[in-house]
């Protein structure tokens, strides 16, 4: 007979944790949810709001936020003293990885534009290729930037060809994390516009549960899981 | 029995370390010395490219707000009406196709003639050989300026002025790749072919099989830069084509300034930017094949 602990529960652990470290990093999540359309609003005044450098700029002046979020609710999954980064490398990270999707989206758009003004053949490619490298990019964010914001002991390059490695042979994780995030942005678009606030925490609470199940699966190694606060007070209330 | 689960633990290898090891390089130690060397090259590189990125966002920015002072280096307010303005005043594809024709064949005949001849003078005893060497290099002291005359005559004659033939068919023969890759295949030993021969290979195997693999970095070198001088080629386009259709890019460039109706400076910029592009994204790429044929040959554009 074994006795049932919560860690010892059938399931992935850090999808088993999530739902409780989510609520517990709430705060930080909703503002990393609203800061981004706060930048939007002015950088979309200064630039006009069709410009494709808006979403890169957005993206650059909002990554410090969302990494700040992703550290709270990764904090609250895993034990990371010693473990995480400097705050250095965890901005590169979240810059990096935030602002290649949204250069190369800026950039087939850019060709979209000129194909659709010359109706030439090479801007039609550039602009589907750039569409197709965007998506690859977005997905392998997805699982490089809750990695590289923990791993200290190896480099971008190698996170990020880890990350692409490990999306191409469990691609469902990164594509349903992306896809909720892009149905609630279309939603707050088309629907109500209240919904836009939710896109950047569902997209970072996603990437943090569907990243470490399909890195874990291609070999890369789970960090120390934090203690539950359950067991943490079990074991408080045992010394007193 | 049920096996209790192992508390999960960070493991020293995993595939991370494991990449991380396979493709670390030596990584090397950095003295003061050598930070200051970086941010001096890397404030004159800046120095260096900021006209491009000047010509850029110059190019994304509206006519009105253009050649702001001080210069704007944020194209504000953004517009991508220039890039899409360049097709009605050029036939762009059409002159970036001219260029890549002529580039390629300009490139690819000369680099073929000049390694027969290389061959012929650098291997083989023929009478007057050394003569004709000399007066070959005599040509090179000639300005080209001046032999474009009787070559535009020559041209008018056979019918072929407003064509690019006009451009390829004198860079067919270029004496100075000639004399190039005489002197390089000097450099590789005789004893190559003699061997060969006993083996019974006859010129072309050894030209073909042997000479110009040895010879890979000069003609990788003789190709970039005679490619380059062909796609940024102006005096000879300019003497021999007239015709919007039949024109290269840099006279395109020219005329969409200065021709009938000329187009406004941002959508030159525009222009300019869609042609420097792509060659500046073929170099980047191939950035240090290109650095080490140059260097290994000691060439200069």
């Amino acid at each position: 007979m074994t006795s049932m602990h919560a860690d010892s529960a059938p399931g992935d652990p850090v999808l088993r944790r999530l739902p409780a470290a989510t609520w517990r990093s709430s705060p930080a999540l909703v503002v990393a949810g609203a800061f981004p359309l706060l930048v939007y609003v002015l950088v979309g005044w200064v630039f006009g709001p069709g410009a494709p450098t808006v979403w890169v700029l957005v993206g650059l002046v909002s990554a410090p936020v969302v990494l700040w979020a992703m550290d709270r609710l990764q904090g609250e999954l895993f034990d990371l003293d010693g473990v995480r980064p400097g705050l250095m490398r965890r901005l590169v990270v979240a810059e990096v990885f935030i602002a290649a999707p949204l250069l190369l989206a800026a950039w087939s758009t850019f060709a979209s534009t000129v194909a659709t003004s010359s109706g030439s053949v090479i801007f039609q490619v550039l602009a589907v290729a750039g569409t197709a490298l965007t998506m690859v990019s977005v997905l392998v964010a997805v699982v490089a930037v809750p990695i590289g914001t923990v791993r200290a002991d190896v480099t971008v390059r190698t996170i990020t060809i880890a990350s692409f490695l490990a999306a191409a042979r469990r691609p469902l994780g990164p594509i349903a994390a992306t896809a909720t995030a892009v149905a609630i942005g279309w939603l707050g678009l088309t629907w109500f516009t209240g919904l836009l606030v939710f896109v950047v925490p569902v997209l970072v609470v996603f990437a943090v549960g569907c990243a470490w199940p399909t890195a874990t699966a291609f070999g890369v190694a789970l960090p120390h899981l934090a203690p539950t606060r359950s067991s943490t007070a079990r074991a408080r209330h045992g010394e007193a | 029995m049920k096996v209790l689960p192992q508390p999960a633990t960070m493991r020293t290898e995993d595939v991370l370390v494991a990449l991380e090891k396979s493709g670390r390089r030596k990584s090397r130690k950095r003295s003061p010395g050598g930070i200051v060397v970086d941010v001096v090259l890397v404030a004159f590189g800046i120095m260096m490219v900021s006209p491009l990125v000047w010509l850029i966002v110059q190019s994304l920015t509206q006519p009105e707000f253009a050649f702001a002072s001080p210069p704007s280096w944020v194209p504000v307010p953004f517009t991508l009406q220039n890039f899409a303005d360049v097709f009605e005043y050029m036939p762009f594809f059409q002159q970036f196709g001219n260029s890549l024709l002529l580039a390629v064949i300009s490139t690819a005949g000369a680099l073929l003639f000049s390694v027969f001849a290389a061959y012929a003078f650098a291997r083989i005893d023929f009478r007057g050989s050394r003569i004709l060497m000399v007066i070959m290099l005599s040509a090179l002291m000639v300005p080209a300026q001046l032999v474009i005359i009787p070559i535009f005559i020559m041209m008018r004659q056979v019918g072929l002025v407003d064509t690019l033939a006009s451009l390829w068919l004198p860079a067919l023969i270029n004496v100075f790749q000639i004399f190039f890759l005489t002197q390089y295949f000097k450099t590789i030993p005789r004893e190559l072919d003699e061997a060969a021969r006993i083996d019974g290979a006859g010129h072309f195997w050894i030209l073909f099989r042997m000479l110009i693999p040895l010879s890979g970095p000069a003609i990788a070198a003789l190709a970039i830069l005679g490619f380059e001088a062909s796609w940024n080629g102006y005096f000879g386009p300019l003497i021999f084509l007239s015709s919007p259709e039949n024109m290269t890019l840099p006279l395109g460039l020219v005329t969409l300034q200065n021709g009938f109706g000329a187009a406004p400076a941002v959508v030159v910029f525009a222009a300019i930017t869609m042609v420097v592009l792509p060659l500046l994204v073929v170099f980047l790429a191939f950035q240090r094949q290109i650095v080490e044929s140059v260097a290994s040959t000691g060439l200069k554009g």
